[in-house]
């Protein structure tokens, strides 16, 4: 990838994508041995951010900003997904 | 002219309170950033109960999201009578601080800017 | 200057959500991780989306991101709570160290009467 920034800012996005694929494997391991649901909801949500997060550091690595769109919906489908699992977890216990 | 000012100093109020809470994500997040960054096992968490005075149900929940956002404070559920709060705490050395704490400072705060 | 404190931003949101996943991954139980998803997360994304709006200096980039830091930190801790809610209400098991938990008998005795 071709950036166009100032040295500073593109040792910054490296130092950036890095760490955040560094926590998106740190996510995978939890989601794959975490022994209950709840803890795999809590990696999506973790995701989520980091997701965000990669969005982020993309529109600074390439200048395009029209993705910003992409993490406010992000942002808000995060929410509605937490809250159907929660109702999701009370019903099952229900039955 | 009284109802104009008194909407304004509600909306002065209001934007305070946004960077009350700013402040406290930020100082909590350099608490948990510290917690997990150190290697220690003495963590002592634990549930514990904290009685509501407040009535309106806005108050209420900024009063539920303050907790989440205060360093070391998780609120987990609300007793249907909303008297009540259920907060878990990643230290909790005494029970009867906490609760003052959590009372003390952060609801007197809320009652201020929503009642 | 302004790309020194867009890197400086950059950087440290990065390493808060670093901070979260090592948490995740490293703290006991679903309630701790939760503290760690919160809070460290959620300034992780705060702080990233200040640097684009330092470099970027457009309106629609500065309405959105701060469109994301409402929806970030006023829904964060209540999609915390109800996950929390639900995953103690289920009897998810609890992490070692636990002093007290009073949150246990009001899930037994109103099980029924709620929702």
């Amino acid at each position: 990838m071709e950036l166009q920034t100032s040295p500073v800012l593109t040792f910054a996005i490296y130092i950036s994508f890095f760490s955040l694929t560094i926590s998106l494997f740190m996510g995978l391991y939890r989601l794959l041995t975490g022994p209950t649901l709840p803890d795999r909801i809590v990696v999506m949500d973790l995701v989520a951010s980091l997701s965000i997060g990669l969005i982020i550091t993309y529109i600074m690595a390439t200048g395009q900003t029209v993705f910003l769109n992409v993490a406010v919906a992000i942002a808000l489908l995060v929410f509605m997904g937490n809250i159907a699992f929660a109702k999701y977890l009370i019903r099952r216990i229900k039955k | 002219m009284r109802k104009v000012f008194r909407f304004l100093v509600r909306v002065f109020r209001s934007v305070l309170f946004i960077f009350y809470y700013l402040k406290e994500l930020i100082l909590s997040s350099l608490y948990v950033a510290y917690d997990i960054i150190t290697p220690k096992d003495l963590m002592k968490p634990g549930i514990v109960e904290v009685p509501v005075d407040l009535k309106n149900d806005t108050a209420i929940i900024a009063f539920a999201n303050l907790i989440s956002m205060t360093p070391g404070s998780l609120t987990m559920d609300m007793s249907t009578d909303k008297k009540k709060i259920y907060v878990h705490a990643m230290y909790l050395h005494d029970k009867e601080e906490f609760i003052r704490k959590m009372k003390g400072e952060l609801e007197r705060k809320i009652a201020e800017i929503f009642e | 200057m302004i790309e020194w404190i867009a890197a400086f931003l950059l950087i440290a949101g990065s390493l808060f959500m670093l901070v979260a996943a090592i948490g995740v991954v490293k703290l006991s139980d679903v309630y701790m991780r939760m503290h760690a998803i919160t809070k460290a997360a959620s300034l992780g994304a705060i702080l990233m989306l200040a640097a684009v709006s330092i470099i970027y200096v457009q309106w629609i980039v500065w309405i959105e991101a701060m469109m994301v830091v409402l929806f970030v930190i006023f829904t964060a801790p209540i999609a915390s709570h109800m996950i929390a809610k639900a995953a103690h209400k289920g009897g998810n098991p609890k992490g070692p160290g636990y002093i007290m938990d009073e949150l246990e008998e009001k899930d037994a005795n109103k099980f029924e009467k709620e929702e």
